[in-house]
C-alpha cells in the first residue's frame, strides 16, 4: 500500500518510458481514409501508457502524449512544407499560364494561423472540463494529437494528395 | 458544349443573386435524419454528412450541374447550423451547469463556459480560412462555388456533432 502510494507520487522519469512511433506508424500504413488516418492519433501514447512503469499514473499519461506530441509536430512540420510547396507551385503555374490569379499560398497560410487558434481554443475547452483536476493535462494533450492527426489527414488527402 | 458552361455560369451568378431559385430543388433532410439515427458511434454520425445532399443530387436533373450541387449543398448546410446553434444552447447550459457545480470550492476552476464560447468563435474563423481554401482549389473556375459550399457543409456538421456530444454528455 505505502509502496503503490510512494510509486504514484513518484515522477515517471523519462528513462522508464517505454515508447516507439510504431504502433501509430502501423496505423497509419493501414489507415484507407482520411477519418482513419486521424484516429491513428494516439495509438502509440496509449501504448506507452500500458508498457512503461507507471505509465497509467497521470505523469505517465502526460510522458507518453508528450512523446506522441512530438512524433506529431514532426509529421506536420513535413506535411506542411509539402503543402507549401504544391501552393506556390500552383500559384506560379497560374501565373505562367496566364490562367488568372491563383491564391493558394495566401489561403493555405491563412488556414494554418486559423487551425492553430482553434486546435489551443478546444484543447482548452477540453482541460476546462477537468475542473482542474489532474485529468486536465492529459485530456488537453489528448485534444492535441487528435487535432494534428486531424489536420495531419487533412493536409494529406484535401491538398497534397489531390 | 461552351454555350453549356456560360449558361452554367450565368445561372450559378443568377442564383447567388437570388437564393429564392433555390427553392425549386426537390430536396428533404430525411436521409441524414435516418443516417443519424441508425449511427452507433461518431465516426458513423460523421459518415451522415453529405447524404441528404447526395440525394438531392441524383433526385433532380440538375443535381449532377455547378448549380444544381451547390443548390444542394447548400440546403444540407442550413440542416446543420440549424443543429449547430441548438447544439451549442444545449453545450453552453451544460457548461454553465459545470462551472455552478465548482464555483463553491475552486472559482478559478470554473471556466468551462468561458473556453466553450472561446472555442466557438477561434472555430468560425477556421471555417472560413478552410473554406476559402478548398475554394481556392478550384482557381477561378466554378467548381469553387460547390466545394465551398460542400466545405461549409461538412465543417458545420462537424462541430454540431462535437457539441452535441457535449452538450449531451457523451
Amino acid at each position: 500500500m505505502a509502496a503503490a502510494l510512494l510509486l504514484a507520487a513518484a515522477p515517471v522519469s523519462a528513462q522508464d518510458m517505454v515508447y516507439s512511433d510504431a504502433g501509430t506508424l502501423a496505423c497509419l500504413a493501414a489507415a484507407a481514409s482520411t477519418s482513419a488516418k486521424a484516429e491513428c492519433a494516439g495509438v502509440s501514447a496509449l501504448a506507452c501508457m500500458e508498457d512503461s512503469p507507471g505509465g497509467t499514473s497521470t505523469m505517465g499519461n502526460v510522458e507518453c502524449l508528450d512523446s506522441e506530441v512530438t512524433f506529431w509536430d514532426d509529421i506536420l512540420a513535413g506535411l506542411r512544407a509539402q503543402a507549401m510547396e504544391k501552393a506556390r507551385a500552383t500559384d506560379e503555374a497560374a501565373r505562367t499560364d496566364g490562367l488568372g490569379q491563383s491564391f493558394m499560398v495566401e489561403t493555405l497560410t491563412g488556414l494554418e494561423t486559423a487551425w492553430q487558434g482553434y486546435s489551443d481554443a478546444r484543447c482548452a475547452f477540453e482541460r476546462a472540463q477537468y475542473r482542474d483536476g489532474t485529468g486536465g493535462g492529459p485530456a488537453e494533450l489528448r485534444c492535441v494529437l487528435r487535432t494534428m492527426g486531424e489536420h495531419a489527414a487533412y493536409l494529406q488527402d484535401m491538398w497534397i494528395s489531390q | 458544349m461552351r454555350g453549356g458552361r456560360i449558361f452554367g455560369i450565368g445561372m450559378a451568378l443568377l442564383l447567388a443573386a437570388r437564393p429564392a431559385v433555390a427553392q425549386d430543388i426537390l430536396y428533404s433532410d430525411d436521409a441524414t435524419r435516418a443516417c443519424l439515427t441508425a449511427a452507433q458511434d461518431s465516426v458513423a454520425q460523421e459518415a451522415c454528412i453529405g447524404a441528404s445532399a447526395n440525394a438531392c443530387m441524383s433526385a433532380n436533373d440538375l443535381g449532377g450541374t455547378t448549380m444544381g450541387m451547390g443548390g444542394c449543398l447548400d440546403r444540407e448546410y442550413q440542416y446543420w447550423d440549424g443543429l449547430l446553434n441548438a447544439y451549442y444552447q444545449t453545450a453552453i447550459a451544460r457548461a454553465k451547469k459545470m462551472d455552478a457545480e465548482v464555483r463553491a470550492y475552486t472559482p478559478e476552476a470554473a471556466v468551462a463556459e468561458q473556453t466553450l464560447r472561446e472555442m466557438q468563435r477561434a472555430w468560425i474563423p477556421y471555417r472560413d480560412a478552410a473554406c476559402d481554401f478548398e475554394r481556392a482549389q478550384w482557381g477561378g473556375g466554378t467548381g469553387g462555388g460547390p466545394a465551398a459550399v460542400g466545405c461549409l457543409m461538412r465543417m458545420t456538421g462537424e462541430q454540431a456533432l462535437s457539441l452535441g456530444r457535449f452538450g449531451y454528455g457523451q
